[in-house]
Parts: structure tokens; sequence; C-alpha cells
């Protein structure tokens, strides 16, 4: 126990240093204090935590709130949810949600500094421009001139205000004017992506993994290993000459009517179904060779029975835990889809903002970002959960 | 091997294959036994030696598509399975002969409670209704030594110690009463008390139900303590069979010897270092063998034994043995 308090200690000391030395004092001090704060929950007794837990969620049903239903309607139903969470949540949700507000607010700190860290800002032109002008722009847009006044500004907008800032580019919009728009459009995009590489996957990884080594094998690993060789803008340009040109079937490009998400999202599953392929003939084939499939044949059940009944959990598993990191993939890089296809969604906001130095708008993005993966990582847990009983204590 | 009336289970001359890339490999070559009603019948050997590969044989329940039996006959009551369709070995299997497997940590399914693969067995083969099936499987369970039944029926696997997985596993396996039992090392994965329990509880249910069981064991002791009848395997052959107290007393097999002198004694003094069998069983994928396939192991070895295979003998009413050393001349054990 000593001795990793030193290692951990002197480990946190060198961190500490490098910080300092090279992003600044004041943030390295406001770093270690939130990895301090969360790390700190895994000591808390279950009433504290359960206190904790619901004043966090309350601070993030705020902020949330406020901007849809206002400030005082906002506080009200964020108040009555926390009090409702902190009386029947169970403590391991409690745990969750304490790592998640936490995380999220480190999430804006670090992601703050590393923009500030790199060379040039949002008003850096070709054309010079006068010292006061540059003044006068970074006070409307709130630009402050260290990260930690930044983060401490757009801390303010977000809990206060229930704004997510002005966006530098887009003239006279707020962040939430344009992500909002754009959301619904991701997470339908998304979410058809992930559903289409889970059906495609299972079917072509469980076929393949029942029957080792035969022609359903090969073929289903042959179509998968173009799924993850092919870069998704070749797989996409396939798709349009075939269906949109050849054919004309399907909208070229665009967004508004069903037709215009199908191509897209077949386009964006297409490597995570590969994939999911391979994981799941994978855990077929491993879970075929159990001994408790052969208990299953030995009482005399049909084959059809001892696949679906008794093989087909433990063969999906490994494809549920890659569900997290897949999710995560699928929303984050849909960016060269939406070019391709035209579609209004996040992708193109999450890389203009970036390359743009379009702080808001970056900062806005990447939290929208977080909540969804951090959402989908809490239902793959609890899939796992649901899937393998021996997974349910621990959670 | 004559039938008669209370003869459950007639293995005969069965000859089990694998056919891999690098060729075909014989697991089990000729093996002829039988069962009969409310007797154990042991079958020994070390590792790697055919004990599984005969029983799952039996069920037709050999890994596809590399194992297939090439020769012989099993018959069930009279009744042939040996070529039957998959659809009537399904109604043989857990119903008639049921088995129970070597490790209960992985032979259950972890992810079912045991009340859902209890159920499903008399749902399958009795037809009970969902309630009656429940109320069948509890009462079994409870015939196991398994306390509080009703409740303990809905939890998972792990949730039960090694050795209540196994009483949980032989209920399993009398769902339906069947004729035969087929238990492949069913206390090898258990400690040493519970052995004694599970083996106990084997016995009292035999005596029970009268059904014949087949327990597959590299553990002499356990032999000495259950079988009527002891089978001993090498090589994928039998090499020896007889009624336990005979080959206790006097085996005609040198393998045999052999097994009998490296069970360690609590007579013997304590320095002495174990016995043991020089050398290890013949990979049976570099067969077929020309002369005895335990003669580059056997203590007693003469020309003869590289002729060509022994032939299995009956030396007397029910014993039998395979080896070229005719009886008088063979050594016995110091």
């Amino acid at each position: 126990m000593r001795g990793a308090v030193i290692v951990v200690g002197s480990i946190g000391a060198v961190f500490f240093l490098a910080m300092g030395l090279t992003v600044g004092l004041w943030e390295a001090l406001v770093l270690l204090i939130g990895v301090a704060f969360i790390s700190s929950m895994l000591w808390y007794p279950p009433h504290v935590m359960r206190i904790v837990g619901a004043a966090l969620l309350a601070v993030f049903l705020f902020a949330f709130l406020q901007t849809i239903a206002g400030t005082v309607p906002g506080a009200v139903i964020a108040i009555v949810l926390a009090v409702l969470a902190w009386r029947f949540l169970p403590v391991r949700v409690h745990r969750r949600v304490g790592f998640m507000v936490p995380s999220m607010v480190m999430l804006i700190f670090v992601t703050t500094i590393l923009m500030y860290m790199a060379p040039g800002s949002p008003f850096a032109q070709e054309k010079q421009t006068t010292q006061q002008a540059l003044e006068a722009q970074a006070k409307k847009f709130k630009v402050e001139k260290t990260a930690l006044a930044f983060f401490g500004t757009y801390m303010k907008g977000l809990l206060a205000d229930g704004t997510m800032g002005l966006s530098v580019k887009v003239q006279g919009r707020t962040v939430e004017q344009l992500l909002m728009p754009a959301l619904p459009v991701s997470m339908s995009l998304g979410l058809l992506a992930l559903v289409i590489a889970c059906f495609l996957g299972l079917v072509l990884g469980i076929r393949a993994g029942l029957k080792p080594n035969s022609f359903a094998d090969y073929s289903s690993m042959g179509v998968a290993m173009i799924g993850i060789s092919l870069p998704n803008f070749v797989i996409g340009a396939i798709l349009l000459v075939i269906f949109s040109y050849s054919f004309q079937l399907l909208p070229v490009a665009g967004w508004g009517t069903y037709g215009h998400l199908i191509l897209p999202a077949i386009t964006l599953a297409l490597p995570y179904a590969a994939y999911i392929a391979r994981l799941a003939r994978n855990g077929t084939i491993e879970v075929m060779q159990q001994d408790f499939v052969r208990t299953a044949r030995a009482k005399g059940l049909s084959e059809q029975t001892v696949i679906v009944k008794h093989a087909l959990k433990g063969a999906i598993l490994p494809v549920v835990s890659f569900l997290g990191p897949a999710t995560a993939g699928i929303f984050t890089g849909s960016f060269v889809v939406e070019k391709l296809f035209a579609v209004p969604g996040m992708g193109q906001w999450f890389v203009t903002g970036a390359l743009g130095r379009d702080y808001s708008v970056v900062l806005g993005t990447a939290i929208i970002y977080f909540t969804i993966i951090t959402l989908f990582n809490l239902l793959v847990d609890f899939a796992y959960a649901w899937l393998d009983p021996r997974v349910r204590e621990e959670l | 091997m004559s039938s008669t009336a209370d003869t459950l289970l007639q293995v005969d001359g069965l000859r089990t294959q694998f056919v891999l890339d690098e060729g075909t490999v014989t697991a089990v070559d000729g093996v002829t036994f039988d069962v009969k009603k409310g007797e154990i019948v042991g079958i020994v050997g070390e590792s790697g030696c055919g004990k599984s590969v005969t029983n799952l044989s039996v069920l037709g329940l050999l890994p596809k598509p590399q194992g297939r039996i090439a020769n012989g006959s099993v018959k069930f009551e009279g009744r042939e399975l040996v070529g039957l369709s998959e659809n009537e070995l399904r109604k043989v299997r857990g119903n008639n002969i049921a088995m129970i497997f070597q490790d209960p940590m992985t032979s259950l399914n972890p992810y079912l409670t045991v009340e859902e693969q209890l159920v499903e067995v008399v749902e399958l083969h009795l037809g009970m209704s969902r309630k009656d099936a429940v109320a069948h499987a509890v009462k079994l369970l409870h015939r196991v030594g398994i306390s509080d039944a009703a409740n303990r029926i809905k939890s998972y696997p792990h949730e039960f110690s090694g050795g209540m997985r196994q009483r949980v596993m032989i209920a399993m396996a009398l769902l339906c009463d069947p004729e035969v039992l087929i238990a492949d090392e069913p206390t090898t994965a258990l400690d040493v008390t519970i052995q004694a329990q599970i083996l106990e509880l084997l016995k009292e249910l035999r005596d029970e139900r009268g059904m014949g069981i087949i327990l597959i064991t590299h553990d002499l002791g356990v032999v000495a303590g259950m079988c009527d009848r002891v089978i001993v395997m090498y090589a994928g052959r039998i090499v020896e069979q007889a009624p336990t107290h005979e080959l206790y007393a006097s085996p005609q097999h040198p393998y045999t010897q052999a097994l009998l002198k490296s069970v360690p004694r609590l007579d013997e003094a304590m320095h002495e270092h174990l016995f043991s069998i020089e050398g290890l069983p013949p990979r049976l994928d570099k067969g077929p063998f020309t002369g005895c396939t335990f003669a580059p192991r056997c203590p007693q070895v003469r020309d003869a034994c590289h002729q060509g295979e022994p032939a299995l003998e009956e030396t007397s009413p029910g014993r039998h043995r395979r080896c070229v050393v005719p009886l008088g001349e063979l050594e016995t054990l110091a």
C-alpha cells in the first residue's frame, strides 16, 4: 500500500511538473484537482456517493434543460429528477453519473488547453488587422487570453446563461443554433448505420462461424476483408454509381426523404459490419467448442436449439464489447460520408470548427459526441450484464 | 458376446476414426463390451486412450465433420444406434442414455439458469407442461442433495460450488429416468471429500433405479470402490476386461499390472519413489501398428510381441485379455 502511494505520488509529481512547464501552472493544478476528484469517488461510502451523484446529475440536467425550458422550469425539473435519482437509483448508477459529469468538465478543459496550445488564433487573417479591432472581436466572442480564463467563461456560459457560445466563423449564430438541426441528422444516420452493421455483421459472422473453413466461411470473410480494406469514400462512390447512376433507385445526395438515408448509412456501416462479422465468427467458433454445447447436444436438443438457445449469447458477447468503440467511430467518423452524400450532419462542424479555430463550435461538438458515446457505453454495459449473468454482480 | 434380457447396451467391434488433413486417425479400434441392468462398468486407461471417444460414439456425438464410426455396432435394448438418423438419435440422447461430464464448471451453460437447463430436457422428452416440468426438476435436484431446491433452481451455475454443480449435472441426466448413464470422469475436477459424496450418490441412484452406469475414469481407486466390471483400454483398444475383484487380485495384462503398481499405497515406505510406466502411449496418428501397441513400454516384451497384434481372447467366463505372453509365463507383480 505504501509502495503504491509512493509510486503513484512520484508519477503524479513528474506529470504535474511537466504539465506546469508546458501548459502552465494553474492549468496543471486544475487538471490535477479534477483527476483527484474523479478518482476519489472510488472511496466514497454508498450514502455519500448517492448525494454526490444526484448533485452532479442536477447540475448536468440544469445545464441541458435551461436551454430548452428556460431557467426556472429547468432548475425545478433538474432538482426534482435529481431528488428522484437520489432516492431510487442504485449506487452503481450514481457511480457512473458521478464519473461522467466531472469527466465531461475535464474534457472541456483539456480540449480548451489543446486549442490554446496550437499556434494561430480564430481571428488570424491574411489581411493585417489593428490591435483594437482584434481586442474588440475577442471581447465580442468571449475569447479570453488564457485557456484557464476561457474555460471559466465557457463554463459560466453553459451553467448560468445556458448557451454554448457564439460561433466565430458563422456570423450571428450561437453553437446550439448550428448543432441542434445537425444532431437529429447525425443521430438517425449513425443509428441506422449501427443497426445495419450489427445485422449484416452478425448474419455473416455467425454463418461463417458455424461452418469454419467452408464455402460459407470463406465467402463471408472475403466480403468482410473487402469491407475492412476499402476506404469508405471508395465504397460510397461504388454504391453511388450502382444505385443512383446505373439503376437510379436512390437519390445521389442531399437530405429530406428516407431514400436519402440509405446509401450514406450503408457506406458508414460496411467497415463496422466487417469487423463485427470477424468478431462474431471467432466468437461462434469458440463457443461451439465449449463443453456446455456438447452437454446441450447430449441432452438430445436439436441443432437449432443448441445454437439459438445455448451458443448464441456467448457468441455475440465479443460483438457487444466492440459496440462501444464502434459507436464512437461511427458518430465521429461520419465526416467523409457526410461530405460525399452532402448530408447536413454534425461531422462538418466537427471538422470545419477544428480547422477554422472556432473554439466554441469545437467544444460543442466534443460535448455532444462525449454524451452520445458515454450513453452508448452505458447501454453496452447493461447489454453485457443482461447477456452474461456472471457480469451482473460486478456492474 | 452373449445378449441376455437384462443387457441394456451392447457395443460390438466399434471402430471410430477421425479424418484430418494429416490423414485418418483410428481413435477406437474393435471395442466390444456390454452393460447390464444395475451394473457399473468401469473404463480405465491413460489420457487419450479412447475412453471418451468410445462413449461419444455410443451417442453419435463425435465432432463433425472429422469424426465417424467406421465399423461396428452399438445396440441399445437390441436396437441398432449406428446409422440412425440424427432425429432418431436425439430421441435416445438424454432420454434413454444420458451423460455427465468431467468438468461441471464448463459443462453447464453459464448464460442460462439451472431451471432453464433442466426444464428444457423434460419438456423435450417427456412432453410435460412448464409447471410440471419445473416441479419434476425440483424433485430431482432435491434427490441429488441440493437443499432449498425450489429457490436454488432459479440460480445460475456460477452461483453453485463445484460439487453442487456436479449434482446439478447428475440431476439433469436423471430427469428422464435413463436406462444407461455414461459418467465421463465425473469426479476428476472435484476435491477428494466431494468426490466420495458424488460417487456415493451415483451408487445410491443405481440401486434405486436399476440403471446401468458406464464410469470412465483414470482413477483405479474409484474403480475399486464402484465398479462391478472393469475394462482397461490402451491406444484405442481393450487390453483387458474382468470383474473388478478378479482384476485387482490377478491382473492378466502387463499394462494392467503396471497401472495397479503405479497406485500409491499407504503401507509402503514414504521415501520410495512412486512406480511409473516409462514412456508415453503411442501417437494414434502414427498408426496402423504392426505389433502390440504396448510393446515399446512393456517390461515383459518379447520378440513375438512385434510380430502382429494379439487378439482379445477369453481366458475364463467374463475375463478377456489381449497379450501374447501365455498366462503361466506372465510375471506377477512384486
